[in-house]
């Protein structure tokens, strides 16, 4: 073995060894550059040119954006998603919270109960959406059925049908859905908390309220705060539901970003995918700005309070 | 069998360096201990001979071959892990057997060969066990026997008896030194504690920041240890070191003096006394030190007796069960000049009277 | 004790009644809508437009075979079947291998294809989908099953290998340097120790991608338009579509897109749970 060989073996690193790293971590970095870092590339890109089949793409500098700034269905649809992403998660972790304290004072049928809160979500959009059809339905649905039966049925009405009412229907629907699962979270965390300070709390001769208040609601802030996070970048998402159910109608009333992007990329007859693509990026901006937004924002309280 | 050869073998994270310049080597069918406080290198010394660390400076050779560029699995050294490693989802056979099989491909081989380790080491019972049904002591022997199936050139251990109780330990160190006895097999230990370093090794290297500090058999450390380090990391308690001065054939402690010939007149250094050599007396003027009692602990067999003598700490004595000694009397020590050390007030190196200065 | 027996019209005892009352109403809520759904589905459209609350009696169980056979159910439930499981085997593999790498190894760029692989997981899909949907038809991936199964294995790899390392990561280092004194390749120890040590989070990860591929929308259907390639959310779409007033055809249908869904969960539920809740817990 020559000198220099001597020492280049010398180099390689027996417990991370180049050669297992790379074969190991190689599948998943192609597909991500092929799947997902390639096309968001290629969307950027898009966003500066007109993408329109069969002609070379045609670089039209800032027109898009400049477009989009007076585009009013976007800044509807902007204003829509915005709405829902600001109203759900306040409404699914609320309830979800109080229906974590049930379970955790220990109701019967717990378990059972917790199976039904939690099953919504497992259900692909497209069977919620139209069961949700159904149930908002002018003349046999449940909900107006219901309304009619106990003399309210002046307040019955085309739920889906209404600009008034058809989003905050919809955003019933994702409540529906996603409660549950938040319970669950909340209740593991409670469950998780050390036994010791509710028991130094009881000694404190804290009553039931004041314990929820001052002790188990501050320990679990971290997780109701991850959960609002995280339903904000699932709201910020929406597709599916209002695909299957509206398709953005009435008077837009409905639409979303995701829709809107949808539409104008894939249904109408533009044939442009330039236009859309700027949708996305500056979706992505505002979406980016939003998550730090709150990351940030949730951060500063914690160290104001601790 | 091997012969194992550090030289000058190194290991730096970055600009850290945790090992440096350790030579030894150990002899076929020996075994070594290395011994030192945690975060001394003793474990990074013993990983980067099994090959789970890289060596970054200097050379490793087992009966010969460089070993610094060849992977862990072809080096033929087994391990015992300080927390076992067993493989949780393997039965005690399908262990024991896992090594071997990637050697020999015959099964039935195999499964003589985990049969007779674990006869030998009291395990036949177990071998249909998953790891999670087996007590501590049970898996310590799992382990144990993992390495034995594999008869490999070299054993190393990291702590294997750190996770037992203390009866445990004891049994399970007789029947180590029963094991190294009949493989004959060249092993590295590595541990922290002293009393199984003494109990076991055929030499003992001390370790003390990345450094050896003394290489030799567990009675030469104990009596002549080459440094303050290692007079004051063996022993329980440790040796007394008192700083002292040497005067006309006799060196000065502050409250005594023992008669010492060849060292210059005037030099600082430091006088070490393990607790066992001091004997009271009634002469003040044989007295190596004298001071106060603070403190008496019993110890049934044995008593230690704290004497404050002015320095920043105690001496301490270890004297029999009816030693006569009171607490806040005054207490002259005396010890035999052939049993006192001595080493450099600045560097802490031991000194032998007589020799350069 | 003594206060239990006069809690008839006690705080306490109120306390209880709202409790009780708020539970009933959410269950109701909750669960309600399965209910309905699962009884109109035993139900043909003549009795439901007689009575759409009324019980499901004669049971039409005949309405599962017409819907399967008369649409293209069949040939939907298959392509979902395929796809689903042949990118949740993929994911398993390719996701495992990576997870095994960020949680054994150090290596250069490590921190940077972490941040890179997981800062995905809030990305809008929209900003993806223009994109892929190009590089799809250039591809020769377009209207291709195998084409939505890779994109399936890129959507949900970051989750699959987050759940994976967290649980690789809490393997304890030694078993792997025993495995490798041992004599084994990082290879084999990939798929001796590894795999089989970390069985719990790989069949939570399996049952998570199966459930939430299964209900997959946007990228099918922006990438799917052949009606024998169809998954089954595509096939309940467009069975609406044929069935438009047929309601209690379109609830069968819906039972037929569910039940396996509920089966999962009937048989996983804890696991279903922990893998649906791995990045939310705190």
């Amino acid at each position: 073995m020559s000198k220099t060989a001597a020492s280049a073996l010398k180099e390689r690193d027996h417990a991370n060894p180049v050669g297992a790293i790379t074969t190991f971590i190689l599948p998943a970095l192609l597909v991500y550059a092929a799947f997902t870092a390639l096309p968001v590339l290629r969307t950027f890109y898009n966003s500066t040119h007109l993408i329109v089949p069969n002609k070379p793409s045609e670089w039209v500098g800032f027109t898009h954006y400049t477009a989009l700034w007076s585009d009013q269905i976007f800044w509807k649809a902007v204003w829509n998603t915005l709405t829902w992403a600001a109203v759900a998660p306040v409404l699914e972790v609320v309830i979800a919270t109080l229906l974590a304290l049930c379970l955790y004072a220990k109701v019967p049928f717990s378990r059972v109960l917790r199976v039904a809160w939690f099953t919504p979500v497992l259900m692909s959009y497209v069977v919620v959406g139209i069961l949700w059809m159904w149930i908002y339905n002018y003349e046999w649905g449940a909900l107006n059925t219901m309304l009619r039966a106990i003399g309210l049925g002046a307040l019955a009405q085309p739920w889906l049908g209404h600009p008034d009412t058809a989003l905050a229907s919809l955003i019933a629907v994702t409540t529906w859905m996603w409660t549950g699962f938040n319970m669950v979270v909340i209740l593991a965390a409670m469950s998780s908390l050390p036994s010791e300070v509710l028991e130094a709390a009881e000694l404190d001769n804290c009553g039931w309220f004041a314990k929820l208040w001052y002790v188990i609601l501050p320990l679990i802030r971290p997780t109701l705060l991850n959960l609002v996070v995280l339903s904000f970048i699932g709201k910020m998402k929406v597709f599916d539901l209002v695909w299957v159910t509206t398709q953005g109608n009435p008077l837009w009333s409905t639409e979303t970003v995701s829709t809107y992007v949808y539409k104008r990329a894939f249904q109408w007859s533009t044939f442009d995918l330039g236009y859309p693509s700027t949708i996305a990026v500056i979706w992505f901006v505002i979406v980016l700005a939003g998550v730090l937004g709150l990351t940030f924002l949730f951060r500063q309280k914690d160290r104001l309070e601790y | 069998m091997a012969i194992v050869k550090l030289d000058q073998l190194g290991k730096t994270y970055g600009k850290v360096v945790a090992v440096s310049d350790v030579n030894m080597t150990i002899g076929d069918g020996e075994f070594m201990v290395l011994l030192g406080p945690s975060g001394c290198g003793k474990s990074t010394t013993l990983r980067m001979i099994a090959g789970l660390e890289n060596i970054t400076e200097g050379e490793l050779s087992i009966d010969g071959q460089r070993m610094n560029a060849v992977p862990a699995k072809n080096r033929d050294i087994a391990m015992v892990f300080q927390s076992y490693a067993l493989y949780p989802h393997m039965s005690v056979r399908d262990n024991l057997g896992f090594g071997l099989k990637r050697r020999q491909t015959d099964k039935a081989v195999v499964r003589k060969r985990v049969d007779e380790v674990a006869a030998s080491i009291g395990l036949t019972e177990y071998l249909d066990r998953k790891p999670h049904a087996l007590s501590g002591g049970q898996r310590q022997r799992v382990a144990l026997g993992r390495a034995i199936v594999r008869d490999p050139k070299v054993f190393l251990f990291d702590e294997p008896l750190s996770n037992l109780d203390a009866a445990l330990r004891v049994s399970t160190r007789a029947e180590l030194v029963r094991l190294h006895r009949e493989l004959k097999a060249t092993m590295i230990y590595v541990t922290h504690d002293q009393v199984e370093a003494m109990t076991m090794g055929d030499r003992v290297c001390i370790m003390n920041n990345g450094k050896v500090a003394q290489i030799g058999s567990p009675m030469e450390v104990y009596l002549n240890p080459a440094s303050t380090f290692v007079a004051s990391f063996l022993g329980n308690p440790p040796m007394n070191l008192v700083p002292a001065t040497t005067g006309e054939g006799v060196v000065e402690s502050g409250s005594g003096r023992i008669a010492q010939n060849g060292f210059q007149p005037g030099r600082k250094l430091v006088l070490g006394l393990r607790p066992e050599d001091l004997c009271p007396t009634d002469k003040v003027e044989d007295a190596v030190v004298s001071g106060r009692v603070t403190s008496l602990e019993s110890l049934g067999a044995e008593t230690l007796v704290h004497i404050d003598t002015g320095g920043t700490k105690p001496v301490i004595l270890r004297g029999g069960r009816n030693i006569p000694a009171q607490l806040d009397q005054t207490l002259h020590l005396t010890c035999d000049p052939a049993m006192a050390r001595y080493f450099d007030a600045e560097t802490g190196v031991a000194i032998i009277p007589g020799e350069q200065q | 004790m003594a206060a239990q027996t006069r809690t008839r019209f006690s705080p306490a005892g109120l306390r209880m009644a709202a409790l009780m009352l708020f539970i009933a109403l959410y269950t109701a809520y909750s669960a309600g809508p399965f209910v309905w759904v699962a009884s109109m589905s035993l139900r043909t459209t003549s009795e439901i437009a007689a009575n759409p609350y009324a019980l499901p009696w004669p049971l039409h169980f005949d309405k599962f075979a017409s819907a399967w056979l008369d649409s293209n159910y069949d040939t939907y439930f298959f392509n979902s079947v395929v796809i689903v499981l042949s990118a949740v085997a993929l994911l398993t593999v390719i996701g495992g291998m990576a997870a095994h790498c960020f949680a054994r190894y150090t290596f250069r760029f490590k921190g940077l294809l972490y941040f890179l692989i997981f800062s995905t997981i809030i990305f809008p899909p929209q900003v993806t989908v223009i994109g892929l949907f190009q590089i799809m038809v250039e591809y020769g991936l377009y209207n291709n099953r195998l084409g939505l199964v890779l994109v399936y294995v890129s959507i949900q790899l970051p989750v699959t290998i987050y759940i994976l390392e967290a649980f690789f990561a809490r393997i304890p280092k030694d078993l792997f340097e025993a495995a490798r004194m041992d004599g084994y390749s990082e290879w084999a120890i990939f798929w001796k120790i590894s795999l089989p040590v970390a069985l719990p989070a790989i069949s939570t990860t399996v049952i998570l991608n199966t459930i939430l591929l299964w209900n997959e929308f946007l990228y099918a259907v922006v990438l799917i338009t052949e009606d024998d390639k169809r998954t089954l959310p595509l096939g309940v779409l467009r069975f609406l579509g044929d069935q438009l007033e047929d309601v209690g055809m379109i609830a069968t249908g819906l039972m037929i897109a569910i039940v396996p869904v509920v089966l999962i969960y009937v048989f996983f539920s804890e696991r279903l749970i922990q893998g649906m809740t791995a990045g939310a817990v705190k």
